[in-house]
């Protein structure tokens, strides 16, 4: 249950650069303002519902004779954050988005809920920030 | 006739211009061209079944729909989610398309 | 002297911004595959496709709190890296004008700046362009 000091952070867009970014991506810095706030909120909507579903994809690249293994890893962050203690809803729709047998394959600990629901939510949320 | 690798990056969740794009794609296959649509980054979210009806006026008219694999499992979408047609593959395959003389080229 | 742009089978225009779609991972690929066919290829970056040859950059990102002990290659050391394999096959060219514009005049020794108004001739050295993103 959120408390008036709280905040929740909605990611919507989704996979933004894979070589450059590597570490360095949405969910890095979640997790870092997670730790600093004493506890965070993440909504996932748009394209970056597909990090709450598990995947065979392989973070890595092969260019000019090196393996580049260390692109952004979503999925892998936010069990991360899981395991923190955040709490992480996934919206209905962006889910079905996906595909039909994505919600199959939702990480354990992520919540469904449809995006109404959440806005209606947002009043027990000191800050509702967009990032 | 001509023949085109017509690229959609964005698909559904970057608006309606992939929409539009897909229907140009669909139009050049009624007039007769050799098209074949390849979805990459977002734009694989485009061929989940129901997300972007132009495909099926592609795809019916003949037009080809590729996928890249890699996009598609690093947005943990399931290749039985895809429309019926949809051709999964790699950059290698996009390179030697591109490679061929007579194909036109268009990034979207 | 003259610049004489070598021929190529393919030309990258790269325009669209690092950090905001997969497109610069996609130009990689795309450039890599098109190596990997026996391929000549010349990118030419503009606009914010600019910052990825930055030489401020250094070799590595800034190094990870949570992984300290793992190197995250820049962008500036990948393109290194594929102009090096490559040598008689790869240019890198980027939009001198874009350059200052953006405060990124201080390039890879690897890549070449071009005045814009030679981007024509660019054109002209290659079989194919592929348009990518936008400024």
């Amino acid at each position: 249950m959120a408390t008036t000091d709280n905040t929740l952070l909605i990611i919507e867009r989704a996979h933004r650069g894979a070589v450059e970014t590597q570490f360095a991506d949405t969910l890095f810095f979640v997790r870092e303002l997670h730790r600093q706030s004493g506890g965070v909120h993440v909504a996932l909507r748009g394209l970056a519902a597909s990090y709450a579903v598990d995947t065979t994809y392989e973070a890595a690249l092969r260019i000019a004779g090196r393996t580049l293994d260390t692109l952004p890893d979503p999925r892998r962050l936010l069990r991360q954050l899981l395991d923190d203690g955040a709490t992480v809803f996934v919206e209905e729709t962006d889910l079905s988005a996906l595909g039909a047998r994505a919600r199959e394959r939702l990480l354990p600990g992520v919540r469904r809920v449809t995006g109404a629901e959440l806005v209606s939510r947002w009043s027990d949320y000191a800050r509702v920030w967009f990032f | 006739m001509h023949a085109y690798l017509l690229i959609e990056s964005g698909g559904p969740p970057a608006g309606p211009g992939s929409h539009r794009f897909a229907g140009d794609a669909a139009q050049l296959v009624r007039e007769g061209a050799d098209v074949a649509l390849f979805l990459v980054e977002n734009g694989v979210a485009g061929a989940v079944r129901g997300a972007m009806p132009e495909l099926d006026a592609l795809l019916a008219d003949g037009g080809e729909l590729w996928v890249d694999a890699f996009s598609l499992r690093q947005r943990a979408v399931d290749a039985e989610d895809l429309v019926p047609g949809a051709r999964l593959v790699e950059m290698r395959d996009v390179a030697r398309k591109l490679l061929s003389p007579a194909v036109r080229v268009v990034w979207h | 002297m003259v610049f004489a742009v070598r021929h190529t089978d393919v030309m990258l225009k790269l325009l669209g911004a690092p950090h905001r779609t997969d497109l610069v991972t996609s130009a990689l690929r795309l450039a890599q595959a098109l190596l990997d066919e026996g391929a000549a290829v010349q990118v030419w970056a503009c606009g914010d496709a600019t910052a990825l040859t930055c030489a401020a950059f250094g070799d590595s990102k800034p190094v990870n709190v949570a992984e300290r002990t793992v190197d995250h290659p820049s962008t500036a050391t990948v393109i290194r890296e594929l102009l090096t394999a490559y040598p008689d096959r790869l240019d890198w060219y980027v939009c001198r004008f874009c350059c200052a514009e953006r405060g990124r005049s201080e390039q890879i020794a690897e890549v070449l700046k071009r005045p814009p108004s030679q981007f024509w001739q660019h054109v002209r050295a290659t079989g194919k362009v592929v348009a990518m993103g936008v400024c």
